[in-house]
């Protein structure tokens, strides 16, 4: 077991490093500034994906096992790497069924929708939260 | 010797054999640019002749390697912004084109003052009455590069985007197929999206026109008043005007201001109705939508591309790579555009039995 601080909280205190004292110093190169906002908005991203990434993936490799086959599969794989190695191969098979046009209408666009939805939903939750939080006051203001 | 004084030294050779005349070249920077070309500024000081007195200059140069493939060289990009301006486009003036700068190609065009960062454009408040007049501006600007006669410097032979027997659209989803082909990644969202372009296809335009190919805020330089000139010609083409029309309103390009449809600074409605008024056509709301949801498709892959220049080492670059997280605010906004649409379908159906 390593000694605290652990790896979110180190990513943690990067990321306020980059973004709240080492950005303000760079008033005088707006460029090398923004870049510094960018790598500290990455590591923002990485401390939400540490936290809340590996559920949202088992939730996403079990609703395309049930749209893809018809059913739940018992157990999703164990490991984190094959876990994702088998996401993104069913994601890949979604993408070809498209193709084919299971999505063009009815039932099927309805199903593939939902999880699309879902899923792009969840890529930004992890990746820009503020997005969402936006897009939801824009979706209330248009009613 | 740097790379400034190794510049500088070629540059002045070179600019006094163009203006036959004794040059002095001083204030050479590097300044940000595109991301497929160096982009320099640099005054000029020519001492007699044609070109004699004081010249604020751009010079760009290719960094190899590009976006799209159907990015344009410089020559070509040369010799668009040399037949817009002829044509009252307001663009940089172009000044010379170098066909060998220390083993590359570089253009030389008139350096304008203006601001072309889109978001400062859309958030500053020193840019109040600029966002009051960008669409009306946008939109005349948009129709005299529609209206560039085609037939100058051969624009219509050296520019890519007609492939024989298909429409512009069918030539740009085929763009669209064989990049993410490249990019090697399963995007659901986006295969979504390219077969609801396959099955909504407009008839061709009434006309095939210059397109700029990148036009919205962000490739505008903006001053107090507004539009100054229109910059960042390196995808212009050939092929449909909503293909122009559509792309401020991409989401990307609204710079976190997703309540302005218009380039994160107003409403489409000026911006249309200046370019009707300008170019005498009717802008067809069908075909809005459609390439509306063309661009964002378009933009999610250029953002897919430039990881791509990223992963595979050719442009190893932060920004890049950051890009690959982004590009579900893209996917996002191409569904919620097919959900529109779906409603609108539906909406046609149910109506359909009263009419007839």
């Amino acid at each position: 077991m390593q000694d605290r601080p652990t790896s979110p909280e180190l990513i943690e205190t990067v990321a306020q490093f980059l973004n709240e004292e080492l950005a303000p110093a760079l008033v005088s190169d707006p460029r090398m500034r923004f870049r510094v906002l960018i790598a500290g908005n990455i590591l923002n991203i990485l401390s939400r994906e540490i936290a809340e990434g590996e559920p949202l993936m088992r939730a996403e490799w079990a609703r395309l096992t049930e749209l893809l086959n018809g059913e739940t599969e018992p157990q999703p794989p164990v490991h984190p790497a094959e876990l994702y190695q088998a996401t993104a191969a069913l994601t890949h098979d979604l993408s070809n069924r498209i193709r084919a046009g299971e999505a063009d209408s009815g039932a099927g666009w309805e199903r593939i929708m939902a999880h699309l939805e879902k899923t792009t939903r969840e890529k930004l939750q992890i990746a820009n939260p503020r997005f969402l939080e936006r897009d939801s006051q824009l979706s209330k203001q248009e009613g | 010797m740097s790379i400034n004084q190794k510049l500088q030294e070629a540059l002045e050779i070179s600019l006094a054999q163009q203006t036959r005349s004794e040059v002095r070249l001083s204030d050479l920077v590097l300044i940000a640019g595109g991301s497929s070309q160096e982009t320099w500024r640099l005054d000029l000081w020519v001492a007699e002749g044609t070109w004699q007195g004081n010249h604020k200059l751009i010079l760009r140069r290719p960094l190899g390697g590009a976006i799209f493939q159907q990015a344009l060289d410089l020559q070509r990009e040369f010799s668009t912004i040399t037949a817009a301006v002829a044509g009252g486009v307001p663009s940089p003036k172009p000044y010379w084109l170098l066909e060998n700068l220390l083993g590359y190609p570089a253009t030389l065009v008139e350096r304008l003052e203006g601001e072309s960062i889109g978001r400062k454009i859309a958030k500053e408040p020193y840019f109040a009455e600029a966002r009051r007049q960008l669409p009306r501006q946008m939109g005349e600007a948009i129709a005299a590069i529609h209206q560039v006669d085609l037939t100058a410097h051969r624009l219509a032979e050296i520019l890519p985007g007609l492939v024989t027997g298909q429409t512009p659209a069918q030539t740009r989803r085929a763009q669209i197929e064989a990049e993410l082909e490249y990019i090697g990644e399963p995007h659901p969202v986006l295969e979504l999206g390219l077969r609801w372009l396959h099955q909504n296809e407009p008839p061709p335009p009434d006309q095939i026109v210059l397109v700029h190919g990148d036009y919205r805020v962000g490739n505008v330089l903006v001053n107090q008043r507004g539009l100054v000139a229109v910059i960042d010609w390196e995808f212009a083409h050939v092929g449909d005007y909503a293909e122009d029309l559509t792309y401020p309103l991409v989401r990307e390009w609204r710079f976190g201001f997703d309540h302005l449809h218009f380039g994160g600074i107003g409403s489409p409605e000026a911006f249309f109705e200046a370019y009707s008024q300008s170019t005498g056509r009717v802008v067809d709301p069908a075909r809005i939508f459609y390439w509306e949801l063309m661009g964002n498709v378009w933009w999610a892959i250029g953002m897919l591309k430039q990881v791509q220049r990223h992963l595979r080492g050719e442009q190893p670059n932060l920004e890049f790579a950051s890009l690959g997280r982004r590009c579900a605010e893209m996917e996002f906004e191409i569904l919620r555009l097919l959900k529109i649409a779906d409603r609108k379908e539906s909406v046609c159906k149910t109506a359909q039995p009263a009419l007839s």
